[in-house]
């Protein structure tokens, strides 16, 4: 018979200190269902925001090595927030004793005979796991080898073979597209961007269809957007050197991502096009706060409408005055309209899932708290001085940002030839360029500042939503 | 312009100037103190697309508010409360091109009741008055000083600060004349769709009339036209006049408040009051 642990030594089991907040958030019974316990494991059903539950089981019979755990949700955590959780409510006294459940004896059993088998099974895995570090494109594969080798460590099976080799082959031909990308940077370079061959559409085209193939499909995005600015503006070779080179960055740092920092490895991936899965996102530590849907931005990109919602919290206990924005990234296809999930100007608490990244900022809404109520009140501004640091850190994380988000409370004045710009006591931000609604802009404002939210971006601000006259608009 | 700044500028200068004719024939010149690469590339491109992209990420996330330019004089004050978005949603509406017939009875409403259009919408506004002179002369008075304000402070815009005089024989823009007996036009209208002749062809005159009835007689209307049997040829005109109807009911109630029968003021829900009146009228 095992001794029940504290809930001290539970949270010092935590891998991270995000991962012992999260567990306590879970240590209640309303979050388990059919939990149970004997002398040696305790297992339960979490209730997730995903459609099946999590099954998590703790064996809790090995003193010496400490308790294993196995949970079905996707983090790479060890243990996730789900087992620590679980085991906080059975240090509580929360869990009653009862029968085992089908999967926790299953995992009981598979405990009990691999311990029988330590010696035959751990040269297998240390040569799967040496054989993945020692390829940087297995390290694209989402990390797949580490949950791989985690889920064996927790007694749940093996990698599947088959998914190996999809991921494999995956991490493969995107290698070959971003040396291919490379390759094709180079040789603008070495022509020059005055050369023709630069101003020839198809040539990008045949770039961004190469990208689509070897499924880096947001380098593909990028690369088409890039050629758009070929002679859009008398300086436009400049945006393009910075764009090729942002490009030439993340093509050399998706090859070699196992040598990154986690985080900045994310970013690269998110950037070249592997996206998290939305279970694993859903799987990870939350951020509950008061969120303000500040705006919206629409962008077209072939046959896909990509909208960006914006969402922004502020703790009004900071006196540093800090925004935490976070994007909900959602898609139209074939001319479709990307469908609405949260009006402009609702304020909603929820629990929002953060994607890997360098930074955080796009993410997903979880469990709703309060539901999205209409509000006609800005949200929290800062002076742009503020808000363009705020972004000038950001792009430090992840230079090839192409857009932040900005709060701001401004006053719109002429810069001449057109161009307008928003000025406060800090200083000025110009207006992007194609910004349409500068009319409506300055009309509202009156020569007043207004609440303005929108999107800084290397071609300028634009404006996304303002507030004026007690009633938000959309720009 | 700092010294940091300066010296990004500098070698920004001299990548750009390698990068337009390419370091085939531009050899890559020396990087200058400060920006030089922690290992260099052998090829002379791919050192231009690393020096590249260091002095781009320097010099975005160094981003720095630039100087303010001179701001224009605040537009003087307009006393006058703005309309509800309730009533500014149906502007933006009819400036879509929905229910235009309405428009007219928009800004005769909105003058009626001493209240603006919001700011965000006058440059519409005022656009739409460049090309119909007996619009801009109505639409100006509800819009106030804000549009004298945006002529000066936009001249891009090319909008007269002041409405120009309206050309003889311009009818102007006002509201249809009620008629006198708005009950017998609810009955016209729906012969009209008992008789077939309510055609997308008479949609245009249709319209005129429900405009013009008596906003009591909405209700009245909209429960004739959802009684009409569905006919091919009248179905389009009556979905349409149903959705003017609808609107206009909804405008009236979103910029003129409601006189209950006890004489108290309904801004709000004036629809529901005006429904039982009508339906104590209807009953046989």
């Amino acid at each position: 018979m095992t001794v029940q642990p504290t809930p001290e030594q539970v949270l010092s089991l935590a891998p991270d200190s995000a991962v012992g907040a999260a567990a306590l958030a879970l240590a209640t019974p309303a979050s388990w269902s059919f939990a149970g316990c004997d002398d040696q494991a305790v297992w339960g059903n979490y209730i997730a925001a995903a459609a099946e539950p999590y099954a998590v089981a703790i064996d809790l019979s090995d003193d010496i090595a400490g308790p294993a755990y196995r949970c079905t949700c996707p983090s790479r955590k060890l243990p996730c927030k789900h087992a620590l959780g679980l085991l906080l409510l059975h240090a509580n006294n929360g869990v009653m004793h009862a029968p085992r459940l089908p999967f926790a004896q299953q995992f009981m059993l598979r405990r009990g005979s691999r311990s029988q088998a330590t010696d035959a099974a751990t040269p297998e895995l240390a040569s799967v796991t040496a054989a993945d570090d020692g390829v940087d494109s297995a390290s694209m594969a989402v990390g797949a080898a580490d949950r791989g080798a985690s889920a064996s460590l927790t007694g749940m099976q093996l990698p599947d073979p088959a998914r190996s080799k999809r991921q494999h082959d995956r991490a493969e031909r995107m290698r070959a597209g971003l040396q291919e990308l490379d390759r094709w940077l180079a040789d603008r370079i070495r022509a020059g961007l005055a050369a023709p061959e630069l101003a020839d559409i198809s040539n990008w085209d045949l770039l961004a269809a190469r990208l689509v193939d070897a499924q880096c499909g947001s380098l593909a995005g990028r690369v088409k957007r890039v050629a758009a600015k070929v002679g859009q503006h008398p300086q436009w070779h400049e945006d393009v050197l910075e764009e090729l080179a942002l490009m030439h960055v993340l093509a050399v740092g998706a090859q070699h991502t196992s040598s990154l920092p986690a985080d900045l490895a994310d970013g690269v991936h998110v950037a070249t096009g592997l996206a998290s899965a939305k279970d694993e996102v859903l799987a990870g530590v939350p951020t509950t706060a008061w969120w303000t849907v500040a705006g919206v931005s629409r962008t077209r990109e072939d046959r896909i409408t990509v909208q960006r919602t914006w969402l922004c919290a502020s703790d009004a206990s900071d006196p540093s005055g800090n925004i935490t924005w976070a994007m909900l990234l959602s898609f139209g296809v074939f001319g479709a309209e990307a469908t609405i999930e949260y009006n402009v100007g609702t304020v909603l608490q929820a629990d929002l899932h953060w994607y890997p990244g360098g930074i955080a900022l796009r993410a997903i809404v979880g469990r709703e708290h309060v539901e999205p109520a209409p509000s006609t009140v800005a949200p929290q501004s800062c002076s742009i001085a503020d808000a363009l640091s705020a972004c000038g850190w950001a792009l430090a994380q992840e230079p090839w940002l192409e857009r932040y988000p900005m709060s701001i409370h401004a006053v719109p004045a002429p810069l001449g030839n057109g161009r307008w710009a928003l000025v406060d006591p800090t200083g000025s931000v110009p207006l992007a360029a194609g910004f349409a609604a500068t009319a409506e802009l300055v009309c509202a404002s009156g020569g007043l500042p207004i609440g303005i939210v929108g999107e800084w971006s290397a071609d300028g601000f634009l404006p996304l939503t303002m507030w004026a006259d007690n009633m938000l608009s959309q720009l | 312009m700092n010294d940091l700044a300066a010296s990004a500028a500098a070698e920004w200068a001299t990548l750009l100037n390698a990068a337009l004719l390419g370091t085939d024939r531009r050899p890559l010149a020396p990087a200058s103190p400060g920006w030089e690469s922690v290992v260099v590339a052998p090829d002379q491109a791919i050192e231009l697309l690393n020096r590249a992209a260091a002095v781009t990420t320097a010099r975005r996330a160094g981003v720095q508010p630039h100087e303010a330019p001179m701001l224009a004089a605040p537009a003087p004050l307009d006393p006058r409360p703005v309309c509800s978005a309730a009533a500014a949603e149906l502007l933006v509406l009819m400036l879509g091109g929905q229910h235009e017939a309405l428009l007219p009875e928009w800004i005769a409403l909105c003058l009626h009741a001493g209240l603006r259009v919001p700011h965000s919408l006058i440059p519409r506004l005022l656009l739409r008055g460049r090309r119909n002179p007996a619009f801009d002369h109505a639409i100006r008075a509800v819009i106030g000083p804000r549009a004298a304000w945006l002529a000066q402070a936009m001249p891009e815009l090319a909008i007269a600060a002041a409405p120009k005089p309206l050309p003889a024989k311009t009818a102007p823009f006002l509201p249809p004349q009620p008629p006198l007996d708005s009950g017998a036009v609810v009955t016209a209208i729906s012969g009209a769709f008992a008789e077939r002749q309510a055609t997308w062809a008479a949609a245009p005159q249709l319209r005129i009339a429900v405009a013009s009835l008596h906003p009591e007689w909405l209700a009245a209307l909209m429960l004739e036209l959802n009684r009409a049997a569905f006919n091919p040829v009248t179905e389009r005109t009556r979905v349409d006049l149903l959705g003017l109807a609808r609107v206009r009911r909804e405008m009236v109630a979103a910029l003129q408040p409601a006189v209950t029968a006890d004489g108290a003021t309904d801004a709000g829900d004036g629809s529901l009051a005006a429904d039982a009146r009508t339906r104590v009228r209807l009953a046989p």
